[in-house]
């Protein structure tokens, strides 16, 4: 049992209190995108939220992820509240936006890198998480020599590199990205629970 | 089913090795590995031969279009020298491309430096120019970006700045620096600099924004971003912009020459125009378009070493 503070405060999960996102507010083109949303995800917690393209399921994980600001309410993740990005709240983007001048190790290390991790360290734990995924032959091959699916599981062990207490996916249908899921040993999700929330749609 | 298994029968997934692709001018490297000079040679000239063949085929047309020009009456000899008259006599023209050897009968080694350094001095004030103003463009773009304060103050007169002919700077770089070599590479900087910064800024302005968002998630610090992110990815953009200005600023170079910034190519075509020696006048510019074409390929192979990830077309 961890009586430590931080182990604590990972312990409480992901929590959004009446949480409001206008994009462009107060302009012309204001889209109202999420109206008083409540959710909470306890810590080991798997959630799916699914929802017609365009209900806002993207700008949700957007503001948990702490790339913007909510209008209204607030989002809390382990007990503090959500202000900046963080590494311990990775978002998985629908583009694996790999940088092209950097090798696959490189990519993968490079949250490590900005943290002054060293040289040696972090290619180990590239070439480990990397494994995980059956992509340890390419570590130091470019990202256009990889396909698209192949770009995309590097993605996803380029955000579990830095072992998130929550990890955000956006739409991760694409089978190759999608079949990782239950076996990533990085985390134990439940399966199945799925969150209904209110929308603006 | 583990993801172990999955990977090996999905192994028609991976992507084909770059070395089977064909690239560039449309042949085939050659596939065995050289084991000889020879064919290593071989395999050299077949990678190079179309361009080559080509490249001889187009100047060969256009010369021989003015050689017919001069063979039936069209081309004054005088005023329009065709090839072979103005390349023959290369001797009695190389002499004018320095005060040593102007006069008198100055032996052909002697000529051949003059003509050596005249090139020399030429490109190197470009490329000393092309530097400078690469690197200050980009710091002062980084900074108008970065300090807002800054931005504010200078951009207004950076764009005001913009487009004045680098000729019209021409006094201001006498009175500032005296005729010679520093005038001529800051006529080259001013030529470069305003286009550059404004170029860098659009640059930063149109980086992947998702480049932006993984290094925040990541924790980046604002100064991280700009050397981790930004910096590797503009400057693929920039060196385009820079290899587009290089002939811009070859020209500028050549101006402030004939001006008058006291040698130079762009002295000789000066001194040819004012001698009414037209053999001279095509035999310097064939050297400036030599030279001019020559720094472009430079240009390109730094690029294709500094920014290897840029997918590498035949340009």
């Amino acid at each position: 049992m961890h009586n430590d503070p931080a182990s604590e405060a990972r312990a409480r999960g992901v929590r959004c209190a009446g949480v409001d996102k206008t994009w462009g507010e107060g302009t012309a083109r204001a889209l109202e995108a999420l109206v008083d949303i409540d959710l909470e995800v306890a810590h080991g917690e798997f959630v799916v939220l699914l929802g017609p393209s365009g209900c806002g399921k993207s700008t949700l994980l957007y503001l948990i992820a702490g790339l913007e600001l909510p209008t209204g309410g607030t989002i809390e993740s382990g007990g503090e509240v959500v202000t900046k990005p963080s590494s311990d709240r990775a978002l998985i983007f629908q583009e694996p936006s790999l940088y092209p001048w950097l090798s696959v190790a490189e990519n993968v290390a490079f949250g490590l890198k900005l943290r002054g991790i060293d040289k040696s360290a972090r290619r180990t734990v590239a070439l480990r998480v990397l494994r995980e995924v059956g992509l340890a032959d390419f570590i130091d091959k470019r990202p256009d020599e990889l396909s698209g699916g192949m770009r995309q599981r590097v993605a996803v062990v380029r955000a579990l590199a830095m072992q998130p207490s929550v990890l955000l996916w956006t739409s991760p249908l694409p089978l190759s990205t999608f079949r990782l899921v239950p076996s990533c040993k990085i985390f134990s999700f439940t399966c199945g629970e799925t969150a209904r929330h209110r929308s603006s749609s | 089913m583990t993801l172990k298994a999955e990977e090996a029968s999905n192994s028609d997934e991976r992507a084909p090795s770059r070395g089977a692709h064909p690239r560039g001018n449309g042949t085939l490297a050659a596939a065995a590995p050289a084991t000889s000079l020879s064919s290593a040679a071989i395999g050299l000239l077949r990678r190079f031969a179309p361009g080559i063949f080509w490249g001889t085929v187009s100047i060969g047309l256009f010369a021989g279009l003015w050689e017919a020009a001069w063979a039936v009456g069209w081309a004054n000899p005088l005023l329009l020298p065709p090839p072979h008259i103005f390349l023959r006599n290369f001797a009695l023209q190389g002499r004018f491309f320095s005060l040593a050897t102007r006069m008198g009968n100055a032996p052909a080694s002697a000529i051949l430096l003059s003509v050596t350094s005249t090139i020399g001095i030429t490109t190197i004030r470009v490329l000393i120019g092309l530097f400078i103003g690469f690197v200050i463009s980009l710091t002062v773009g980084v900074m108008i970006r970065y300090f807002q304060i800054f931005g504010n103050l200078t951009l207004p007169m950076i764009t005001l700045l913009a487009p004045i002919s680098p000729v019209a700077w021409f006094p201001v770089a006498i009175f500032a620096f005296g005729i010679g070599n520093v005038a001529a590479v800051f006529l080259v900087f001013i030529a470069l600099f305003f286009i550059m910064t404004l170029a860098t800024i659009s640059e930063i302005d149109q980086v992947n924004l998702a480049y932006l968002n993984v290094a925040r998630i990541m924790g980046a610090s604002r100064w991280q971003i700009l050397f981790y992110v930004i910096l590797p990815a503009i400057l693929p953009g920039l060196f385009l912009v820079l290899r587009l200005n290089l002939f811009a600023a070859w020209m500028i170079v050549l101006i402030g020459e004939a001006i008058g910034v006291g040698s130079g190519l762009g002295q000789v075509v000066m001194l040819a125009r004012n001698t009414f020696n037209s053999s001279l006048t095509f035999f310097t510019m064939t050297l400036i378009g030599i030279v001019g074409y020559s720094l472009d390929i430079v240009l390109l192979q730094v690029q294709r070493r500094l920014l290897y990830w840029v997918p590498q077309d035949a340009g």
